[in-house]
């Protein structure tokens, strides 16, 4: 029972690292008008996604996604999954190198970035050598620290609001469907782990249903707080709306009067779960993947943490840095859409194939 | 074969203390032999007297007296080592091991030394192992309360009792502690000892053992699904698994209203995080960040801190070394110079200090704050190692700043939840109740 | 031994950690922490920067200024870096004084504000006010009057609701924030330096796109207020022959668009106590002539404004679900000079 609250929080948590930098920029390029359309748009189609990944590893109980993959076969495992860890590798240094810059600029605008990239990378491969217990736990610990701050920097920012900021809410432009940046967006909604966690505890839908709903509440209040405070012309000028809206607010009865310091803890916060969740899936890819060579899986983490972060190191400038995370992004969007209805469409011609 | 009594004499040729009395029960001539600083020989010898007056023969005695009646020699040397009498009829025929009246090595039951609990019964563990267990058992009369007890050491055979309730512990814990006590092969001396049995943690200040003095708090923890174990000649109940949850709650909290137990366990966890926070908060505010502080206490601090030529980061450690120092001397201090070396120590060097110039007052609050948060937590061993673990944060603020403060809190959170002992991590709240009711 | 291995890699990771990150450590006492900045322009040609900085010592506590000549604002910043004995720290500024001069050129005034907005060390928060002044002579004031207290100065600008109505305070980001924004323009408060007082307001500069277009004087200021939805509570007014104290206000606003025409109307409520009045004087005659006085007033300002095709009221902005987006872009323009207002006043006794 407690692991699957766990899991849920990891959900929750890995969803809001991975939206709070990129996702309002996105949504402000792909839209003038009607945000919360395309924000409720993104949310269904994952959540539709989810639904069905959920009843695809339902259909194979005690087994996580590679076990699956390697019931297919061992070459179909690693067709579909190498790929997968490649692209988990970039996301990985991106997402670090991403965060990096926002940390920087928001506590110690004189430090070289590589510095607090090794910062980041040893506790994420610290967190993820230590398996998935040790992440499960100490993220429910980072869960009951962070939303905290999360939700006061939220509340803390209605100061500010201009309610007439917002545009109309009801002219959503239909192209953006076309746009490829859509795809990019869908890449956002990364719940791909949750089928590596559920080999010893079945998923229940519900539960993510309503991590799904604060997880949508919250990408809702990411994407409108800047441009409440800002509005839709200014905030698209802006390099990192949410962190200036951030900055703007003063309390004054407070003694600390830097809000974005919250945001950039919560985003310390996150981040290395984030990470630690996609290295530990690497470590386990790879680990049951290729197992006769009797290598740990800590091993196979470290030697891929090196290389991203090698990667990550070389990425010259901070807006070659975001495209490239895009990118990333709309692969992994290609494993989101492809990895759930493989999983889901074998089950279901295994689960005939048992009854005749 | 009458040399047993030979046998000892000379096996024992080192010992003066080993006594061979000599005594005449009816015809029969009887040996009492034993240590006579273990057994209170007069005392013992007046009841078996008395005992001999009303059996009918030796042999009767005999089983009157003991149950381990006609052993081989080398049990009767384990016997007289643990302090045993051991009676032993002329010409061999019979022999016997008997539970004498000891010499009373032992305090009474006492207050405790370590733990000071208020509106609470004030009974501690003394060090008696049968005492203890005793004290359990008086307490909690269930017939699901089981006891398992081992002699384990190569030089020395140290008595243990584990003990748990039926139902409750779940069953696996109980199988690994049971094979993990069975194994042991080296001395067990110390808590530290035993504690590398349930599995090494390198270098880790958390042990797997939460040791307790109180009867009332390891009955609490035997209901709550663990398992307690007893040393012999240990005052203290070591409760296993080892959870992070001890450091903020005792048993006797309950004794108030919840809303007053709920206020002392809040103070003790701001206590414990103000602990490993606060310097390395200091430090980050002072040297690395000042621009989260508004603009008052910004210059509120600079002037706190105006011509002091160390760095905020050395002028930290040097009084936390100072100030752990200090908490250490104490300790090792008869008890009627402690206070005046906490006069000495905690008063005038911290006003001098201050006047020197050498270190800002600002930090001095800090570091006093910190000294009393500290010792909220509940027992002297999580103390320490929340101490401990100030100091690596501590060295991270210095370099990142706030960030630091956070990834070295961060880091600590994901420290202590990687520990696990048998399978149970130090990070849970309650133990799930998994043992079967048979 | 595997164990002992990973140890030994742990402290070699751990060790790297401690090499890296010695950069931002710089003790509170060795910054110098600049309070107010003011920016002028000499000649047309070079910026000229100005820094009240507080020294803090421990007995008598003294603040200085420091200046500073360049190109551009940014090269400024730098050589004042180096020419100060400590680290500067540009992250405590609470208020900057633009001079007004600067500001006839809207481009650079642009450029100015985003470049305030985007530099990581000033607070986007800090307060921006223009003056007709001297910059260095605001300064000094500041300084003198202020001192090391520079930081309340703050307060001056927030007396807070209920106290001076007519005082408000814009930030740069709001500043920034007005120069996209297709709706709404934005009063920026002109300040001078005052003979006892520290500062004497004077009005407001309304910008619009980051060009001056005129000058509202502080009754004008209040009224702008109110419709920037801040209570007009403790405003006094003098009638000629009484003299009123606003305690209560509230407005209504209702917007509807015919044939492409946009109208407004607003209804303010005031409530008024009466704290001196001449002989012979009714309620209703001070009621009157109240209502009478602030409708004129906002009839007048919307006239000039109108004129001037800049939406100082923010009317725009509750268009928004009334207009297409793409032709918000043309409020300014098109729409505002045929924006029809029904202002009505109600006032009511207390």
């Amino acid at each position: 029972m407690t692991q699957r609250i766990q899991i849920v929080i990891v959900f929750i948590l890995i969803q809001l690292s991975i939206g709070y930098l990129v996702y309002p920029d996105l949504i402000y390029v792909l839209t003038k008008t009607a945000h919360w359309e395309l924000v409720m748009c993104q949310g269904f189609l994952q959540l539709i996604l989810i639904w069905i990944y959920i009843k695809g590893l339902n259909y194979f109980p005690e087994n996580d996604v590679i076990d699956i993959y390697l019931k297919m076969g061992r070459w179909v495992a690693i067709i579909f999954l190498i790929p997968f860890v490649i692209n988990l590798i970039a996301l990985v240094a991106f997402n670090i190198r991403l965060h990096t810059e926002v940390i920087i600029s928001v506590f110690l605008p004189r430090t070289p970035y590589w510095s607090i990239l090794i910062l980041l990378y040893f506790i994420s491969v610290y967190t993820s050598i230590k398996g998935l217990g040790t992440i499960l736990r100490s993220s429910v610990f980072i869960f009951l620290i962070v939303i905290p701050l999360v939700v006061f920097n939220i509340f803390s920012s209605v100061i500010n609001f201009d309610i007439h900021n917002v545009t109309p809410g009801w002219e959503l432009p239909a192209r953006f469907l076309l746009k490829n940046k859509f795809f990019y967006l869908l890449g956002f909604s990364s719940f791909l782990f949750l089928g590596f966690m559920a080999s010893k505890t079945k998923l229940s839908f519900r539960q993510l249903f309503v991590a799904w709903v604060s997880v949508t509440l919250f990408f809702l209040s990411v994407v409108y707080i800047p441009l409440f405070i800002f509005g839709q012309e200014a905030v698209v000028t802006l390099t990192n709306p949410f962190l200036e809206a951030m900055d703007s607010v003063d309390i004054s009865w407070f003694s600390f009067n830097r809000q974005t310091m919250f945001f950039g803890l919560s985003l310390v916060g996150l981040v290395i779960v984030a990470n630690s969740v996609m290295l530990w899936m690497i470590g386990q890819i790879m680990r049951k993947i290729f197992k006769f060579r009797k290598v740990k899986s800590s091993y196979w983490i470290i030697a891929f943490s090196v290389i991203s972060f090698v990667l990550a190191f070389l990425v010259p400038n901070q807006s070659l840095v975001e495209k490239c995370f895009l990118w990333s992004t709309g692969a992994q969007a290609y494993s989101m859409i492809i990895i759930p209805f493989t999983i889901f469409i074998y089950g279901f011609i295994e689960k005939r194939r048992v009854k005749a | 074969m009458r040399d047993i009594v030979k046998e000892i004499e000379s096996k024992f040729s080192n010992h003066d203390d080993l006594f061979i009395e000599e005594e005449l029960v009816g015809k029969t001539t009887i040996y009492f032999i034993g240590f006579n600083t273990l057994v209170d020989l007069t005392k013992s010898k007046l009841y078996v007297q008395q005992m001999a007056a009303s059996s009918s023969s030796v042999k009767a005695l005999f089983i009157n007296l003991s149950d381990q009646v006609g052993v081989d020699i080398e049990q009767i040397l384990k016997a007289i080592l643990e302090g045993k009498l051991v009676i032993v009829s002329k010409g061999d025929a019979e022999n016997a091991i008997v539970d004498p009246i000891a010499q009373n090595l032992n305090r009474s039951i006492e207050e405790p030394k370590n733990e000071s609990p208020i509106q609470a019964s004030i009974n501690a563990f003394g060090d008696d192992i049968t005492i203890n267990v005793g004290l359990i058992r008086k307490r909690l009369s269930t017939e699901r309360l089981c006891h398992c007890s081992y002699q384990v050491g190569e030089l020395d055979k140290r008595r243990l009792s584990m003990l748990y309730i039926k139902g409750r512990a779940p069953n696996i814990l109980i199988e690994k502690a049971n094979q993990q006590l069975k194994q042991i092969k080296s001395d067990i001396e110390t808590i530290d000892d035993l504690n590398k049995q349930f599995g090494q943690r390198i270098l880790s200040p958390v042990s797997h053992l939460s040791p307790t003095e109180l009867p009332i708090q390891a009955i609490h923890s035997l209901k709550k699904n663990r398992i307690v174990l007893f040393m012999d000649n240990y005052p203290f109940a070591l409760v296993f698994p080892n959870l992070i949850w001890d450091m903020f709650s005792t048993e006797n909290d309950r004794n108030f209203p919840f809303v007053l137990t709920f206020m002392l366990r809040l103070f003790r966890v701001i206590g414990a995080v103000a602990t490993v926070v606060l310097p390395a908060l200091y430090v980050a505010l002072v040297s690395v960040n000042p621009g989260i502080f508004r603009t008052d206490l910004a210059l509120f601090v600079a002037k706190s801190r105006e011509g002091i030529p160390l760095s905020a980061f050395l002028e930290t450690i040097l009084m936390v070394v100072i100030v752990d120092l200090i908490l250490e001397a104490i300790n090792r201090l008869p008890k009627s110079v402690g206070p005046s070396i906490t006069m000495v120590g905690g008063i005038i060097l911290g006003q001098a200090m201050v006047e020197a110039k050498l270190v800002s007052n600002l930090l001095v609050i800090v570091i006093t704050a910190v000294v009393i948060a500290s010792s909220a937590v509940v027992g002297i061993q999580n103390s320490l190692y929340i101490r401990l673990l100030k100091y690596p944060i501590l060295v991270l603020a210095s370099f990142f700043g706030i960030l630091g403060v956070w990834t070295g809190f961060i880091l600590t959170v994901i420290y202590l939840a990687s520990l696990t002992s048998d399978d149970i991590p130090y990070l849970t709240f309650n133990i799930k109740q998994e043992g079967d009711t048979k | 031994m595997r164990n002992n291995k990973l140890f030994k890699l742990l402290i070699v990771f751990m060790s790297t950690i401690l090499l890296c990150g010695c950069w931002d450590i710089k003790d509170i006492n060795k910054r110098s922490i600049p309070l107010v900045m003011g920016i002028s322009k000499e000649d047309d040609e070079e910026y000229k920067l100005t820094l009240q900085i507080p020294i803090p010592k421990n007995d008598d506590q003294i603040s200085r200024i420091v200046t500073g000549r360049g190109e551009t604002v940014a090269s400024v910043l730098g050589q004042i870096r180096t020419n100060s004995e400590d680290a500067v720290d540009f992250s405590q500024i609470r208020l900057i004084v633009i001079q007004k001069n600067l500001a006839k050129n809207p481009q650079e005034l642009r450029d100015l504000i985003k470049f305030l907005m985007g530099s990581e060390d000033i607070p986007s928060r800090a307060l921006v006010a223009l003056t007709d002044d001297d910059v260095e002579n605001v300064l000094s004031n500041i300084n003198d009057k202020l001192g090391v207290h520079a930081s309340s100065i703050y307060d001056y600008f927030n007396k807070g609701a209920g106290w001076v109505p007519e005082i408000f305070s814009i930030t740069i980001w709001e500043v920034y924030r007005s120069l996209y924004s297709y709706t709404k323009d934005i009063a920026v408060p002109v300040v001078r330096s005052g003979k006892d007082t520290v500062l004497k307001f004077k009005g407001a500069a309304i910008l619009k796109k980051g060009k001056i277009i005129e000058t509202i004087s502080p009754d004008e200021c209040q009224l702008v207020n109110v419709f920037r939805n801040n209570n007009e509570k403790g405003r006094i007014e003098s009638l000629g022959f009484a003299s009123i104290i606003v305690t209560n206000s509230s407005i209504k606003n209702k917007t509807s668009m015919k044939n492409n025409k946009p109208t407004v109307s607003s209804n303010l409520r005031l409530k008024i106590y009466i704290l001196e009045r001449k002989e012979g004087i009714t309620n209703k005659r001070i009621r009157k002539e109240l209502e009478k006085l602030t409708e004129k007033r906002f009839y007048r300002l919307l006239k000039r404004t109108q004129g001037s095709q800049t939406d100082i009221f923010g009317f725009g902005q509750q268009f928004h679900q009334q207009i297409s987006y793409h032709e918000l872009k043309d409020w300014r323009n098109d729409y505002y000079p045929k924006l029809k207002v029904n202002f009505q006043v109600h006032a009511n006794m207390e």
